[in-house]
């Protein structure tokens, strides 16, 4: 199976900011995500019980080449970081290579 | 007699249902309890009661038709955009509080709480006192205006700062473009595209379809609101956690405000014409507080302001206040001034 290496990018933050969030990202190059939804949580923002809109999480996780994983960082830290709670690692890991392009999908 | 009168009301409301599954749902959390409300549940009770309050409304409106209530409408925009003024300028010169915490809230108090509503229409009906039905349409009239007039504030202030000093000394990101998301989440956000919606189908479907979801929209209300009302206990209970620590002055205007506000919506709600019920009903609706669809609006256009004031003073102290003292108050006042 050939694999491919790449950055796994994870970012968790309000739920507000999906829709920034998504539009930053699908700017900066990304080719697709995945939004999960977070039960809870707790930091230096306080607790984010998630029973109301404005105190629930998510958390978004990325696929992609390391320089678009930096410029997503460059802008995260630029626009939101400041103002929400926001949480953001990455790790390099190693993807199943995508089938070429004759054999459909 | 006119204090006994008071303390009946309050009595009165405070052995209804409603109010003790809130109390039920603090009480849980006190006692450090796992009960919870699923989230889809919670989803599924908001849909089913504005969805029934939407519709009652707008087969109202067709009722009565929609220019006899003029004079109502434009005391309701009065309200959503008054009580946000007013709230700011004791916020900012008597609190001391930032601009961007003044404003933003400010523009909770100016918006308003369906559940409150909600709760206090079960209030007069156990008392067999009619509102006017087409109110509930204010609901969705005084929930964006509190909001928008609260981030307008926020914007007209930092301007002046800045003319001024100069510069500001909050910090001041312009947001070009702020209205349209802060519109877009007032009109499409799930509580309010249910509303809205709900009207919309109530105008059109007129008495009939009022009757034929009768049995799922209307004799359920009652018992889908006690449900609800034990998630908001234990939503507000959370929060009284934080209450000391906002500080003796928030406390304060939370109790004040809704009282202040709740009297000028009463008073407003007789002048324009409306009933004991309805002036009573426009009095709840000044009083109340956002807790749902502001928190996230002012959470998108006014990062800077800190939501531990607004979601404390609305939720945890603001909402528990009229539930058990505000509702039967301002019902108490409305009919010693306009009650013949």
């Amino acid at each position: 199976m050939p694999m491919e290496k790449a950055i796994l990018l994870t970012i968790i933050t309000e739920r507000v900011m999906e829709p920034t969030l998504k539009e930053l990202v699908e700017r900066a190059g990304a080719q697709g995500y995945t939004i999960e939804d977070v039960a809870s949580g707790w930091g230096k923002h306080g607790n984010r019980t998630g029973q109301l809109e404005s105190d629930q999480s998510f958390k978004m996780l990325l696929i992609v080449p390391k320089a678009v994983a930096q410029l997503i960082l460059q802008e995260v830290e630029r626009t939101l970081q400041p103002d929400y709670a926001i949480t953001a690692f990455q790790h390099e890991v190693e993807v199943m290579s995508r089938a070429p392009a004759s054999s459909g999908s | 007699m006119v204090d006994h009168t008071l303390l009946d009301a309050i009595g009165h409301n405070l052995t209804a249902p409603m109010p003790l599954f809130f109390a039920l749902g603090i009480l849980a959390t006190l006692l450090r309890s796992e009960l919870k409300v699923p989230d889809a549940l919670y989803i599924g009770l908001t849909l089913y009661l504005l969805g029934a309050i939407g519709l009652h409304g707008g087969a109202e409106i067709r009722e009565v038709g929609i220019l006899a209530i003029w004079m109502p409408i434009l005391a309701c925009f009065m309200l959503g955009s008054l009580i946000p003024i007013a709230g700011y300028f004791i916020l900012r010169y008597m609190g001391k509080f930032s601009i961007h915490d003044a404003a933003a809230i400010a523009g909770h108090y100016g918006s308003v709480s369906a559940v409150t509503f909600a709760v206090a229409t079960q209030f007069l009906s156990s008392l067999q006192v009619k509102p006017e039905g087409y109110l509930s349409a204010f609901l969705a009239i005084l929930e964006p205006t509190g909001v928008v007039v609260g981030i307008l504030l926020a914007r007209i202030a930092l301007q002046v700062e800045i003319r001024r000093h100069g510069e500001s000394d909050e910090p001041t990101k312009t947001r070009a473009g702020w209205l349209r998301p802060v519109l877009h989440e007032a009109l499409t956000g799930t509580g309010s595209i249910i509303l809205l919606g709900a009207l919309v189908i109530g105008y059109v479907s007129g008495p009939d379809g009022i009757a034929v979801t009768k049995p799922f929209f209307g004799d359920l209300f009652k018992g889908v609101l006690c449900l609800f009302m034990l998630e908001m206990g234990l939503v507000a209970g959370r929060r009284l956690a934080e209450v000391r620590a906002v500080g003796a002055f928030l406390i304060a205007f939370a109790i004040c405000m809704p009282i202040i506000d709740g009297t000028i919506g009463v008073l407003l709600g007789g002048f324009v014409g409306l009933s004991v019920g309805g002036a009573t009903m426009l009095g709840v609706m000044a009083a109340s507080a956002s807790y749902i669809a502001a928190p996230a609006a002012m959470r998108i256009s006014l990062p800077e302001a800190n939501p531990s004031f607004y979601l404390t003073a609305s939720l945890g102290i603001t909402f528990p206040f009229n539930i058990a003292m505000g509702i039967p108050l301002y019902f108490w006042l409305a009919k010693l001034v306009f009650g013949s």
